[in-house]
């Protein structure tokens, strides 16, 4: 008893760890980089639509950390390739000129993500406050982006490159890691096997039952990502966890594939309702989701002897 | 009669479709040409200019727009042939008459190839197939990328399904003719090279397919395939070779196959993947449309489009009751179908867009499907059709009251027509008045043409104004305000290189030529532009005075482009007039201090221009000229201002056994353009008899050179085999023919 205590404790701990790691590691920012984000208010003229041949945004911050070395902001691209170009210029709070200003083309922007303006880094950038413009250069209707409602708007990064990291920054690194809202949204998922086995391990029942209800919790993880609540979609490894868990289920249990068929259909026809009601994000989601049974029932089916391989002459 | 007498009813029907679909352009589409871009399509107005200046060459010259030059191009000569036959049918337009046989054959051959996996001819299964067949060739994913763009690749509508049905019927009949009119469609109608993304991609997703037949027919599978690649590669030896030859030997220019496998071009594809991938998402693949606004303008047709993935999920629900063969034909087209959803929008997350950069940067040539949206429609399109034809098969099955079964159908087929009926009808075409023209120019173009061709060799030609995407305009003869609007048509009408813009200057070794000429421009630095005219050769500058719709000129012009090439620009390049053509072109030398020759003499490699020496020659072809060098003493350069290769060959008194120099042999890269060899009289003396050249009394020499391109033999060499290869190939098939094999079930 006491072993088994033992071993559920270990358990947790390296779970809690393993979470922890995937979390820093998978995370596209580097450890030696800190981010702050900054909401609309931030902007001095924030307007919700599409920034036109010589309009401007403007925006100020002021810097939390030295080192100041990128303005991300989180664009709006509409879902096309527009062809403008934007000017973006920086410099601090009440100085003559800018001190860096460059040109960029807005095809590489990524829809509702951050596009990363880089900037030579400043130093002795904390406490001091900067002001920004982003300058459209031949944007037209149907033609140019915008800055996206999504927050937060902007982030603004701050390079440590020595490669010695203090205690109190790596402290600073981990408190600024789990304020960060994509972050969390982003661990959330690496968290989900330590959640399942708390829950599990402290439910007194059969080896079945556990089972059955870690089928349900793979729905259920399923489900919170189809409501946007969490990015299960982004994670390759956990998608491929999900599914070839769902193919071992399906086996063990005998579960006909036609099960599967039948909930990509309730998707499929759940789908343009979704988008009529503006539910867009969730209608994709369930959409993508529903592909990917789909791929699952294929396995499922091809891996099945009697069906796939019945006639093949080996 | 015989042949009359087996057409059964619903043979007839099927042709009777294949005919009307074959006359759709020819009756809805009008009686104008569809033409510009970037590949020009002008193909089907000159087809015979085309063969007789444009695809056999391989020279610097020989990409439409560009001097990026040296890669074969001769891929697009076997389908330029046949639009040439087809030309001489009168009364019709060949254009049109190709894109019918395209629509028409596309649909014969896809049900033929549904054929394939749907036995027995019960006459719901026909109608699917016909369904099905219909739901192929006016694919929302074929209206809106092969047919808008229409260039060479949308005859693979035609020739993949073509192809691979008689590639599978020469399996299951295994039969060896069958098998060689795979290749031979493919490489005859498929412009290979030129339309590769497309049919890889369409290999990819179509791999399943292979590898069950390859389970299925393990040996005969690999001997067939063997034999197809074999011939395939034989009857595009004419551009393989060369491609392969330049590939291999570094002969200094960037082969096709250098550029689209360098670090460079990796880096930049995964940029855009990275920037594309999201374009589209899994809404669009599910509810069958290709609009990005597909949320923002969803409709009651979208609604219904969705329909199809519906049908083929249904079939998953029921498919442990199938009978095995049709449960793996499912399952085979299914897996064609998700390979399709990925490839087409890798936007299930970050992991599908990592895959896809992975690919990129792992497997060679990975990055043409860079826009995978593009490179992925036909081959979606393929296989939605292939993977609902066999799940309406296994729904069908299940219901007994056929007449629902005749309803449901009609109501598909209402909705794939509905959904194609301004692709049918043409309409909602704003671009028509720039892209359509009767094929004839106006009389002041053919002048210019005229007299172009009467300048001597040698020189090349620039438009005045230039402009970015580097395209010529002229207006049609017949319909005003309609225009040809894409890359220069004089090099394909005359075999004269004119640069038309920005695009057009960059080179392999300089490719930003077109950027510094126009930051030269700006800055008024116009004699750094006279100076690159110079080192590009560029004797004459032709000022196209056509009044273009406002439209058309945002297109050319973004920025100040226009504004920059004002009076100060022209006085300062332009020399004396020559003639002028109807007050639309204006045919102008350029500045006498920016004239320039083909060859020089110089003393050596760092002489500046104004010491460089004229050399007569004359052009005997694109890859051969005869040099003359008159009184030339001890050591000097010979340089020849078209772009480097190390692929010419240098021999004496026109004779090939006098090499002088052998390819690789010429000078490194001069002036970061041009080729040169040092002529040595001392060498040459000592190297050859006196009967090779003429001495004079000062002690100096006279000698006849002349100048062959060796890649440019390689494309006759290839020529040959690649035609012999057709004609046993076409021997073999008569034979066939008249031996009375019974082909059946066509």
């Amino acid at each position: 008893m006491y072993f088994k205590k033992k071993l559920r404790l270990i358990l947790i701990i390296f779970l809690f760890i393993v979470g922890v790691l995937l979390s820093l590691f998978t995370y596209s920012e580097k450890f030696s980089i800190l981010s702050f984000s900054y909401n609309r208010n931030n902007f001095i003229n924030f307007q919700n639509k599409e920034l036109l041949k010589g309009e401007k945004l403007e925006g100020k911050f002021d810097a939390k950390e030295n080192n100041l070395g990128i303005v991300a902001v989180r664009f709006n691209t509409y879902g096309r390739i527009n062809k403008d170009s934007v000017v973006f210029r920086i410099k601090q709070k009440n100085a003559d000129s800018w001190y860096y200003q460059n040109k960029y083309k807005t095809d590489q922007f990524q829809p509702d993500d951050f596009f990363p303006f880089g900037l030579p880094v400043i130093n002795n950038s904390k406490g001091k406050i900067y002001q920004f413009e982003i300058e459209s250069i031949s944007g037209k209707s149907g033609d140019a982006i915008a800055v996206s409602i999504t927050e937060p708007i902007f982030l603004t990064k701050y390079q440590f490159s020595n490669g010695k990291y203090s205690i109190i920054y790596v402290l600073k690194k981990i408190i600024n890691s789990f304020t960060n809202i994509d972050f969390i949204s982003h661990s959330i998922i690496y968290f989900l096997p330590l959640s399942f086995f708390v829950l599990l391990s402290f439910l007194n029942l059969k080896f079945i039952s556990k089972l059955y209800i870690l089928l349900f919790l793979n729905f259920l993880v399923i489900i919170l990502d189809i409501l946007a609540i969490i990015n299960a979609h982004d994670s390759g490894a956990l998608i491929f966890l999900i599914l070839g868990f769902l193919v071992i289920q399906f086996k063990y249990y005998k579960i006909n594939s036609n099960v599967l068929f039948f909930i990509v259909l309730l998707f499929f026809l759940l789908s343009p309702f979704l988008l009529l009601l503006n539910n867009a994000i969730i209608a994709e989601r369930l959409v993508k989701w529903a592909i990917l049974f789909l791929l699952t029932a294929l396995v499922i089916e091809v891996s099945n002897p009697n069906a796939f391989f019945a006639r093949f002459k080996f | 009669m015989r042949i009359l007498r087996k057409i059964n009813k619903n043979s007839a029907l099927i042709l009777i479709i294949t005919l009307v679909l074959i006359l759709i352009p020819q009756l809805l589409w009008g009686k104008l040409f569809i033409v510009g871009g970037d590949d020009s399509r002008l193909y089907y107005i000159f087809p015979k200019q085309f063969l007789d200046n444009f695809v056999f060459k391989i020279s610097s010259d020989n990409i439409l727009g560009t001097i990026a030059g040296y890669s074969p191009r001769s891929f697009l000569a076997p389908v330029i042939y046949i639009i040439f036959l087809l030309k001489q049918i009168p009364f019709l337009n060949v254009q049109l008459l190709m894109y019918g046989l395209n629509l028409g054959l596309g649909f014969l051959f896809f049900y033929l190839f549904l054929g394939i996996w749907i036995k027995n001819n019960e006459n719901y299964k026909i109608y699917i197939k016909i369904v099905s067949s219909f739901f192929y060739i006016f694919s929302t994913y074929l209206i809106n990328t092969l047919y808008v763009n229409q260039l060479l690749a949308v005859y693979l509508v035609f020739t993949i399904p073509c192809s691979l049905y008689f590639f599978l019927k020469a399996l299951e009949r295994k039969n060896i003719f069958l098998l060689l009119l795979s290749p031979l469609v493919f490489s005859i109608f498929g412009s290979t090279f030129n339309t590769l993304p497309w049919s890889a991609a369409a290999f990819i997703v179509l791999s399943p397919v292979f590898l069950y037949k390859f389970w299925e027919q393990k040996k005969i599978f690999i001997l067939y395939l063997l034999i197809f690649s074999f011939v395939t590669i034989l009857l595009n030896f004419h551009w393989i070779l060369p491609l392969f030859y330049s590939y291999f030997n570094k002969t200094g220019s960037v082969s096709a196959l250098e550029y689209y496998s360098s670090e460079q071009f990796k880096t930049s594809s995964g940029n855009l993947i990275k920037g594309v991938s999201g374009i589209f998402s899994q809404l669009n693949t599910v509810f069958n449309e290709r609009d990005t606004t597909i949320i923002k303008d969803f409709s009651v047709l979208i609604f219904l489009k969705e329909i199809f993935i519906l049908v083929i999920v249904s079939a998953g629900i029921s498919i442990r009751k199938t009978e095995v063969v049709l449960r793996k034909y499912y399952l085979i087209s299914l897996s064609c179908l998700l390979l399709a959803f990925f490839f087409f929008s890798p936007s299930f997350g970050n992991w599908s867009v990592n895959i896809f950069i992975f690919l990129n940067e792992k497997i060679p040539f990975f990055s043409m499907f860079r826009n995978m949206y593009d490179k992925f429609s036909f081959a979606l399109a393929f296989s939605y059709a292939f993977a609902f034809a066999i799940s309406a098969v296994i729904i069908v099955e299940r219901i007994r009251n056929k007449r629902y079964v005749q309803m449901f159908l009609t109501l598909l087929l209402i909705i794939i027509f509905v959904n194609a009926h301004s692709f049918i009808f043409q309409v909602d075409n704003n671009t028509k008045t720039f892209n359509t023209i009767s094929g004839i120019f106006r009389k002041e173009f053919y002048d210019l043409v005229e007299y172009t061709q009467s300048i001597n060799p040698g020189s090349r030609f620039a438009w005045m104004p230039l402009n970015y995407p580097s395209y010529a305009y002229m207006e049609d003869a017949k319909n005003k305000g309609h225009f040809y609007f894409g890359t220069s048509p004089l090099s394909i009408i005359t075999g004269k290189v004119d640069y038309t813009g920005y695009l057009s200057f960059g080179t392999g070794f300089d490719p930003d030529l077109g950027g510094k000429i126009f930051k030269a421009i700006e800055g008024k630095e116009y004699s750094y532009v006279g100076k690159t005219f110079q080192k590009l050769n560029i004797n004459y500058i032709i000022d196209n005075k056509e009044k273009l719709p406002n439209e058309a000129k945002n297109f050319l012009y973004s920025g100040n482009m226009l504004q920059i090439q004002d009076k100060d620009f022209r006085n300062a390049i332009l020399g004396k007039e020559i003639k002028n053509f109807g007050n639309t072109y204006t045919l102008y030398e350029i500045k006498p201090t920016f004239k320039s020759n083909l060859f020089y003499l110089t003393d050596s490699r760092d002489s500046s221009y104004d010491k460089y020496k004229y050399v007569k020659f004359t052009q005997k072809s694109n890859s051969e000229y005869s040099i003359v060098l008159e009184h030339i003493k001890g050591k000097q350069l010979l340089i020849f201002q078209d772009l480097y290769n190390k692929g010419w060959i240098l021999y004496l008194n026109g004779s090939k056994n006098n090499i002088l120099y052998q390819k690789d042999k010429n000078i490194s890269l001069h002036e970061n353009f041009a080729n040169g060899w040092f002529i040595n009289t001392n060498e040459i003396r000592k190297q050859f008899d006196k009967g090779f050249y003429t001495e004079n009394t000062d002690g100096s020499i006279n000698v006849n050179l002349t100048l062959d391109l060796y890649p440019q033999k390689l494309v006759y060499i290839g020529m040959t085999i690649s035609i012999i290869t057709l004609l046993v190939i076409a021997l073999l098939e008569i034979y066939y023919l008249f031996k009375n094999i019974k082909i059946n079930n066509l």
